[in-house]
C-alpha cells in the first residue's frame, strides 16, 4: 500500500474543507509539501481545488518550486482540461495527471490523453456521492455539479477509454475523518482492475488499516491527519511493514 | 561539473530526471537530434509505448548515435523503465516491434492473469546480485524503489539480470546490463526518494572517469 498525501490548494495556500466545503488555510503548499516529503511519504496529490471551476490553470509557477526539490511521484489535478495542460504539467515537473471534469463531459479526453503520454500518466479523479442505498454518482467541479451518472457506468466508461490510476474520493466522508467508505471503495474495487488510491475519511490509524486488510494493493490518499497531525507519516509506515 | 546527457525524444516526462540530476550535484544536458552527445553518461528515459518510442529514435537518428555512443567502452548508458525495455532485442507492447538490439532477449506483458491489476505501482524491494562490474550497486540491495509498469523484459542469458524484483510471487528483471558500459533499472531512481538518488548518484560516481 502506498500512502499518498494529498495537499488540496485555493490561491496558493494548502486548505482543507469538509465535503469539499467549507475551506480553511492551512499553510504553505511549498513548506508542507516539502515536510511529508521528509518524513518519508511515498507520493504527492496535488489538486487545484478551483482551477476546473473557473477555467484556470496558474498553479504551474507553485508546482515547479515544489519538483525541484522533491523526488517522489507527485501528480496533479484540477482543470486538466486539454493535451496542452497535460504538457504543461509535466514540464512543471509533475509525473502524472489527474483528471475527473473533462473526463466526464468528454471520456474519449482518456483515451487521447494516454495515447499522447502513456496510462500510467494519467490518473481518473472520481468525486463520488452518496444518492441512495449502494449507488453513488460521480460529481463535476470538485463536488459542485451533478452529472446524473452512476458509478457503475462510470468505472465502464473508464475501464474502456484507459488510465493508469483510479483516485476515488468520497464527497461524504471527505474532511470528516469518520473512516473511509468502505461500501463505495468495495463497489469501485470490484468493478476495476486498475490501481486504485482512496481519499476521504481517514481520522485514525486503524481506519487505513482496515483498507490494508480489505483490499490489497489499494493505496490510501490522507489530508486531514496530516495537516493537523493526528498522524505521524512513519507511524503509518510502521503498520503497514 | 561532470556533464550527463539526458535524451529528449518526446517520450514521457523528463524534467523530474532533469531535476534530480541536477539536484545531486551534475549539469544535465538535454538530447534531441540537433546536437551531439559530448558526455561519458547518457541516460535514456521514457514513459509510454515501445513501438512510439523507437519511432521516434529511428526518425531522430538517436538509435545511431546511442549506438556509436556505446562503441566507446569509456561512456556508459543508463537506461530507466521504459528506455531500459529498448535496450532489447523487441516488445510484444501493443503489437511486435524490434528494439535497439543492445542486449538478447525480449519485453513482455508482466501477466497475462485477468485478476492482476496493472500497471504494477509501488514501492517494491529489489534483490541486487553480486557481480563483478557492479560490485557497488550492491549497497543498494533490499532497498525499495518507486516502479511503475505493465511490461518486463526477459534477458536471454542470465548474466545480462543482475537485480531482481517480485510480482505476485514471480520474479522479474529488476536491473539489466551489458558488458561494463550499458545499464538499466526497470524502476525509476529519479522518484525513488534519497535512496534513489544515492543510486543515481553511485552510478554515476562509479561508471565514468
Amino acid at each position: 500500500m502506498r500512502t499518498i498525501a494529498r495537499i488540496d490548494i485555493k490561491n496558493e495556500n494548502v486548505i482543507k474543507g469538509i465535503n469539499l466545503e467549507g475551506l480553511r488555510k492551512v499553510g504553505n503548499p511549498t513548506e508542507i509539501a516539502k515536510k511529508y516529503y521528509s518524513e518519508g511519504i511515498d507520493e504527492l496529490l496535488i489538486i487545484d481545488s478551483v482551477a476546473s471551476l473557473y477555467g484556470r490553470n496558474n498553479l504551474f509557477n507553485l508546482i515547479k518550486s515544489i519538483t525541484n526539490e522533491i523526488f517522489v511521484p507527485i501528480t496533479l489535478g484540477g482543470g486538466i482540461r486539454s493535451l496542452k495542460d497535460i504538457e504543461n504539467s509535466l514540464n512543471s515537473g509533475v509525473d502524472k495527471v489527474a483528471i475527473n471534469s473533462k473526463a466526464l463531459e468528454h471520456p474519449n479526453f482518456l483515451k487521447e490523453a494516454v495515447t499522447n503520454f502513456g496510462e500510467s500518466t494519467i490518473v481518473v479523479n472520481i468525486e463520488a456521492k452518496k444518492i441512495d442505498d449502494k449507488k453513488w454518482e460521480p460529481y463535476k467541479f470538485c463536488g459542485r455539479e451533478r452529472t446524473n451518472l452512476n458509478i457503475t457506468n462510470w468505472i465502464k466508461t473508464i475501464q474502456n477509454k484507459g488510465c493508469g490510476e483510479i483516485l476515488l474520493t468520497s464527497i461524504d466522508k471527505e474532511g470528516t475523518e469518520t473512516g473511509f467508505d468502505i461500501d463505495l471503495i468495495n463497489e469501485v474495487y470490484e468493478l476495476t482492475d486498475k490501481p486504485l488510491i482512496v481519499s476521504g475519511g481517514c481520522g485514525k490509524i486503524n481506519d487505513i488499516q482496515i483498507i490494508n486488510q480489505k483490499f490489497p494493493n489499494v493505496s490510501v490518499a490522507l489530508a486531514s491527519v496530516l495537516h493537523y497531525k493526528t498522524l505521524k507519516i512513519s507511524e503509518i509506515k510502521k503498520i503497514l511493514r | 561539473m561532470k556533464k550527463i546527457t539526458i535524451i529528449d525524444y518526446g517520450m514521457g516526462n523528463i524534467r523530474s530526471l532533469y531535476n534530480s540530476v541536477k539536484f545531486i550535484g551534475y549539469d544535465p544536458i538535454f538530447y534531441s537530434q540537433k546536437n551531439k552527445i559530448d558526455s561519458n553518461f547518457c541516460i535514456l528515459p521514457g514513459v509510454g509505448a515501445f513501438n512510439q518510442a523507437m519511432k521516434l529514435l529511428i526518425e531522430k537518428k538517436i538509435s545511431v548515435e546511442l549506438e556509436k555512443f556505446i562503441k566507446n567502452k569509456n561512456n556508459m548508458l543508463f537506461g530507466i523503465c521504459l528506455g531500459m525495455q529498448l535496450f532489447f532485442d523487441e516488445s510484444s507492447e501493443n503489437f511486435n516491434t524490434d528494439g535497439l538490439g543492445m542486449i538478447k532477449g525480449k519485453v513482455k506483458k508482466i501477466s497475462t492473469k485477468k485478476k492482476d491489476i496493472l500497471p504494477n505501482v509501488g514501492w517494491f524491494k529489489t534483490n541486487i546480485k553480486q557481480t563483478k562490474t557492479f560490485n557497488y550497486l550492491s549497497q543498494f540491495d533490499n532497498e525499495k524503489f518507486y516502479y511503475v509498469h505493465s511490461l518486463v523484459a526477459k534477458p536471454d542469458e542470465m548474466t545480462n539480470e543482475i537485480a531482481t524484483c517480485e510480482f505476485n510471487g514471480e520474479k522479474f528483471c529488476a536491473i539489466t546490463a551489458q558488458n561494463s558500459n550499458i545499464i538499466g533499472t526497470q524502476f525509476h531512481p529519479e522518484k525513488s526518494s534519497k535512496i534513489g538518488l544515492e543510486f543515481l548518484d553511485c552510478l554515476i560516481k562509479n561508471s565514468v572517469n
